[in-house]
């Protein structure tokens, strides 16, 4: 039984680590919920899987630990709110870009796309040993937080 | 007042915060929103520094939930690091709201900003003030869940790319917490940090118990942005607002080092060769990481986010040494941390105003500004651990310790945080060249900044200059508690009294009437 949840939890987590390394932002809201019930199945794996009864005084004992079922219950309970929230991000990013490839959220590691070969990598900084000169070509760019 | 009478004190600082937030939740004119945080960002400090006063004897105090005593229900307890840790949090919680009061900002506020702050504090506080391993868990998410919402409010793309990856970084760690969490159960049979203690006591050096303290490391390295799995953060800090990027970046990291220090130092201490040589390597890595980052960038809150995982690279490294000596300089060390990371970020509100730009090449405000400069100096200092400052003193005491300590992997490190904290002044004196010095080109307007948000850079610094002005105590504070935290006895025996715990028989099955 012990054998047959541990390959059962071993899948659910490839198949949640593989839809997270999608670029389909659906998809990898999908692979965490996946991630999560592999989570709550280890804990009933951990807490043992005996033929006993549940934890009523009416029934005979020995009897079934309750508290990881309690755990698992509460586990479930943030991971739909923190999946619920997470679907809320990506339907706005749906929203804003039209598709939903992570390609919506844009790259801010690419500092200038569309710069052509020869230019400076960082423009706006100036070398230590260039004066205080006023033909900077690039003013500062305004702070685009806030309208 | 015996621990017996305070025990409602602990839940004091979790409470208020949650109550001052579902009142904020109705909306009010501004001035009694503002009011209101203000109010509820006081209060949590005053119970705070209650909490800091009421165990600085050394007792320990805990309030049971639902009065089920302590291995059975869960409790919270107030040690000494719980305590300064609640005081350092609500000190960062009332510098935010105070710049959240000083920059109105009606689109967020409309959708509950001032609310999720105090959802935020209830859960940083609670993990902080927790006594539990699962609670820990609910403590993480409430503080999380908070913080996604406070990520991605406002929706502008930025936030939303880099919401979404804090998001789902932190749900990754979140699971893998859960997990865990289960094996400790299944390993120990329970999940209260004192009990979990002295139960790993008794089985003594353990390889199934240090495995579940490895894979804590992980979750816990993975919140507090240690090298490999801290790569959300630069991204994340600056698209927030900068009042709620402030106590995000001054508190959150701070969560996952005090759980380390909670989880390596009271409850799975029995074997620690493993754990502190992961954290002597993580954290010499994670030092020139963030001194390398905060070199490469040209924005304010990019550089002084890449401090933040500087210093928690520093944090690690004093866990790791695993020495008395170190523990102290680690404790004092968060201290300092804490209060220039909320300054720095203060600091960079006013001058990304003033010159209207995120860019530190702006040249020449030290005529606009020249009392922002001076701040700014005395934090750069503090940040790059030069005298006088008391970054210098918690990092000498650091390095001592670690040259006292004297392993090769040590020795490493130590020559690791010194490189560090030279390149991390070499960044700050290009923010000092590039923004402060120089002749301001005319082509720059120079904004108004609002005195309140100028008074909250001014405040925060003069909290880094006390930490100078009161070293001596604030060493003696960190020598007790590094004192109490090598010696988890007594925690356990004021969380689970004198007696050892009987875990009753189960129950025989009742006469047929």
């Amino acid at each position: 039984m012990e054998t047959l949840f541990a390959v059962i939890i071993g899948l659910l987590v490839a198949a949640g680590v593989f839809l997270l390394l999608s670029r389909v932002i659906v998809r990898v809201v999908l692979g965490l919920t996946f991630i999560g019930y592999a989570a709550n199945l280890a804990i009933l794996t951990v807490a043992g899987l005996r033929d006993v009864s549940p934890p009523l005084l009416t029934l005979p004992g020995p009897y079934m630990d309750p508290l990881p079922q309690a755990l698992i219950l509460t586990a479930i309970v943030i991971g739909f709110a923190t999946t619920a929230l997470l679907l809320t991000v990506a339907l706005r990013a749906y929203q804003v870009a039209g598709h939903d490839d992570v390609e919506a959220f844009g790259d801010n590691l690419a500092r200038d796309p569309g710069a052509h070969d020869g230019s400076f990598a960082d423009p706006e900084h100036q070398s230590p040993d260039r004066p205080d000169v006023e033909d900077e070509e690039s003013a500062p760019v305004a702070a685009g937080s806030r309208p | 007042m015996t621990p017996a009478d305070l025990a409602w004190l602990p839940l004091a600082p979790i409470l208020t915060p949650l109550g001052i937030g579902l009142l904020l939740l109705y909306p009010w004119r501004r001035p009694v929103r503002v009011g209101l945080a203000l109010a509820g960002a006081l209060g949590v400090l005053v119970f705070a520094a209650w909490l800091v006063a009421a165990t600085s004897g050394g007792a320990v105090l805990v309030s049971s939930l639902g009065g089920w005593p302590a291995p059975f229900g869960i409790v919270m307890t107030a040690d000494r690091l719980s305590a300064w840790m609640s005081l350092l949090a609500a000190v960062s919680g009332v510098l935010a709201v105070w710049q959240a009061a000083a920059d109105p900002d009606p689109v967020r506020e409309k959708h509950h900003l001032f609310g999720l702050l105090f959802f935020l504090f209830a859960g940083v506080q609670l993990s902080f003030l927790t006594g539990d391993l699962f609670n820990l868990f609910v403590a993480f998410e409430v503080m999380l869940v908070a913080s996604y919402a406070l990520a991605v409010l406002g929706s502008t793309r930025e936030q939303l790319r880099e919401g979404f990856r804090y998001i789902v970084m932190n749900l990754v760690a979140s699971a893998l917490l859960v997990v865990t969490c289960g094996l400790a159960y299944g390993v120990l049979g329970t999940l209260n940090f004192a009990h979990l203690a002295q139960r790993s006591a008794e089985l003594g050096p353990n390889a199934t118990v240090t495995a579940v303290g490895v894979l804590l490391l992980i979750v816990f390295a993975a919140k507090g942005a240690l090298f490999p799995l801290g790569f959300w953060l630069p991204g994340t800090y600056p698209a927030l607002p900068p009042a709620v990027g402030a106590f995000f970046a001054a508190v959150l990291t701070k969560v996952g080092i005090y759980a380390l220090i909670r989880v390596f130092t009271t409850v799975f201490n029995q074997d620690p060769a493993l754990p502190n040589t992961l954290l002597l390597g993580l954290g010499a890595v994670t030092m020139l990481f963030g001194a390398f980052g905060a070199v490469s960038q040209r924005e304010w809150r990019r550089i002084f986010s890449f401090t933040v995982i500087s210093s928690v690279g520093y944090l690690a490294f004093g866990l790791g040494l695993g020495t008395p000596e170190a523990l102290r300089a680690s404790v004092a060390y968060l201290a300092v941390s804490v209060l220039v990371t909320a300054a720095l970020f203060a600091i960079a509100a006013v001058a990304e105003r003033a010159a209207g730009s995120r860019l530190v090449t702006v040249r020449g405000m030290i005529d606009f500004l020249p009392l922002l400069a001076g701040c700014f100096l005395l934090c750069a200092l503090t940040v790059a651990g030069l005298p006088p400052s008391g970054g210098f003193v918690a990092k000498y005491a650091l390095v001592r310790a670690g040259l006292a300590q004297g392993s090769p992997l040590a020795l490493a490190a130590v020559f690791s945080a010194l490189l560090a904290s030279l390149i991390l002044l070499y960044a700050m004196l290009g923010v000092w060249r590039g923004f402060f010095w120089g002749k301001h080109l005319v082509m720059f307007p120079v904004y108004r900044v609002p005195l309140p948000l100028r008074a909250a850079a001014y405040a925060a610094t003069a909290l880094v200059a006390g930490l100078t002005l009161f070293a001596g105590p604030l060493l003696g504070w960190a020598d007790a508690t590094a004192a109490e935290l090598s010696e988890p006895g007594q925690y356990i025996r004021g969380v689970l009294g004198d007696e050892p715990v009987v875990i009753p028989p189960p129950p025989t099955v009742p006469e047929a009437p």
